[in-house]
């Protein structure tokens, strides 16, 4: 070892401090270990600082609103686009009878191209301005307070964040659409221009 | 001063986004439904005035038997007869008041709806749509209403910002974390040094995948600045702070340092204590001096907060 070379109390340096990196570490074979070898000699666990972080009140705070933001306006979003889709059911359902007289039997191709691209472009632009906020308003958002100071806390764009609550409502918006449109099927056109 | 004038501005751009959006999802209905508007006057002001007009029809002996009820003929009823120019006035304000009392609901949809005009479908329909005819089919192209597709914007934004923020305070957790640790676990000796066979039995725990060993002291600058000294060995500290997070970054790549001197990475504080990139540091214990050359710079050494790092 290259620190041998300095100079320490006694010719060479006493090591005193020994850090450790892994996944897994059992808290109790490592204390157990250093008890045996080092008596007297202090421990600290990143997980355990780690967990101090996160127990802290205000960090409790935040770890409740924030999922509960996240959850409300999926909500809000989920809610959005079923009533989306309910207020077209009654159009979409006579035109569809209206093209099955006609000889059209695609009913699912059709109910997702005229509905789809909406929600296509609601996702896109919902991407977008979820990706702008960060640059905009991140310099302006202290979460510091959360970490301690020295640690600059940025907002990144992250795709986890963006990806998922987009492919979330393209993917509930195709099922339920397609959903619907195998109701309509299943209905009869009779019934349904009967309905009109 | 600039800090303060950067968030103000950045508080500003995002009343302004928020503004921007609320304005977009207020305004994109009430566009869509003048533009719906406008189309319906546009085709009723094509229409014929026969289509634009109420019509109210009866058969002419009634209605005549009814107004003219002092003319009593058979069957208690008035007479058939002509209008007068001031009965026919009469039953014009009469019908007028009726209707316009009456409420006249227009079908649900019917007047909301924005089409295209017939087109001939020139392709891809089906056999039975020529059934009985001889023509093709046709086809109009129906707006629908983009209410819900505004509002979704909205809840997509804030759902995946909230989730960006709260991924930066996991990131910042672990950073600080690491900070106060400098690894996964940290082992002080406070009585006795570290030996091989500790180093060794340490090791061997389940889990451990990197170990290095450091030698913690601290000396005094020629200035008589108190300078904490961390010495590692280059190779296993590198396997030892891989995070990104949380790895002191160099400023410069490491100089090599001369024959009798260890090249030291310095924090700002201490390389300000030192007095220049040189320097000779001596410790009240019996050991030393050491000739140190500032080789680069960290902005931080994870676990010392205070210390200098001999890259020895």
């Amino acid at each position: 070892m290259k620190i041998q070379r300095l100079p320490g109390p006694l010719g060479v340096p006493a090591v005193n401090r020994i850090l450790i990196t892994g996944s897994g570490i059992s808290s109790a074979a490592m204390s157990a270990v250093i008890l045996r070898q080092l008596p007297g000699a202090s421990t600290a666990f990143r997980s355990e600082a780690l967990a101090a972080l996160a127990g802290s009140p205000l960090q409790h705070g935040a770890d409740l609103i924030l999922p509960l933001t996240i959850v409300t306006a999926a909500g809000f979003g989920l809610f959005i686009l079923m009533l989306g889709v309910a207020l077209g059911t009654s159009d979409r359902a006579l035109t569809l009878a209206r093209l099955t007289v006609m000889g059209h039997e695609r009913a699912t191709r059709l109910v997702l191209l005229e509905a789809l691209p909406a929600v296509v472009v609601a996702v896109a632009a919902g991407a977008a301005c979820a990706l702008a906020l960060p640059p905009l308003v991140g310099s302006a958002l202290d979460l510091s307070v959360f970490t301690g100071p020295g640690i600059p806390v940025m907002v990144r764009p992250d795709w986890i964040s963006l990806g998922v609550p987009a492919m979330a409502a393209l993917l509930l918006a195709v099922a339920a659409l397609a959903t619907e449109a195998r109701r309509l099927s299943r209905r009869g056109v009779d019934r349904m221009l009967r309905a009109e | 001063m600039r800090q303060t004038a950067r968030t103000a501005g950045s508080v500003a751009v995002l009343a302004l986004l928020v503004c921007a959006c609320v304005f977009a999802a207020l305004t994109g209905p009430a566009v869509s439904l003048r533009t719906r508007t406008q189309a319906l006057s546009q085709t009723l002001a094509a229409a014929g005035p026969i289509i634009k007009t109420v019509q109210v029809d009866a058969p002419w002996d009634q209605f005549a038997a009814a107004t003219n009820l002092d003319n009593q003929g058979y069957f208690g009823l008035g007479q058939a007869a002509n209008l007068t120019p001031s009965q026919f006035a009469e039953t014009q304000r009469e019908i007028g008041r009726g209707l316009a009392h009456l409420p006249l609901p227009l079908g649900a949809g019917a007047w909301a709806g924005l089409a295209s005009h017939l087109l001939p479908v020139a392709a891809g329909a089906g056999p039975l749509a020529f059934i009985g005819v001889n023509s093709p089919p046709m086809m109009e192209v129906v707006y629908r209403n983009a209410l819900p597709a505004f509002a979704l914007v909205l809840a997509l934004s804030l759902a995946a910002f909230a989730g960006m923020v709260s991924q930066a305070i996991t990131r910042g957790e672990v950073a600080a974390s690491w900070q106060a640790t400098g690894a996964d676990v940290a082992i002080t000796a406070t009585s006795s040094p570290v030996t091989p066979a500790a180093e060794k039995a340490i090791a061997a725990v389940r889990g451990v995948r990197h170990l290095t060993a450091t030698w913690n002291t601290g000396w005094a600058t020629p200035s008589d600045q108190p300078v904490a000294l961390v010495a590692v060995d280059p190779a296993s500290s590198a396997a030892l702070w891989p995070a990104p997070r949380s790895r002191p970054s160099r400023s410069r790549k490491l100089g090599s340092a001369a024959p009798g001197t260890v090249a030291v990475l310095a924090s700002p504080a201490a390389l300000a204590d030192l007095g220049g990139t040189a320097a000779q540091l001596t410790s009240p214990a019996a050991m030393g001096p050491i000739g140190v050359r500032v080789a680069g710079t960290v902005t931080s050494i994870p676990g010392s907060p205070r210390a200098a790092r001999s890259w020895s």
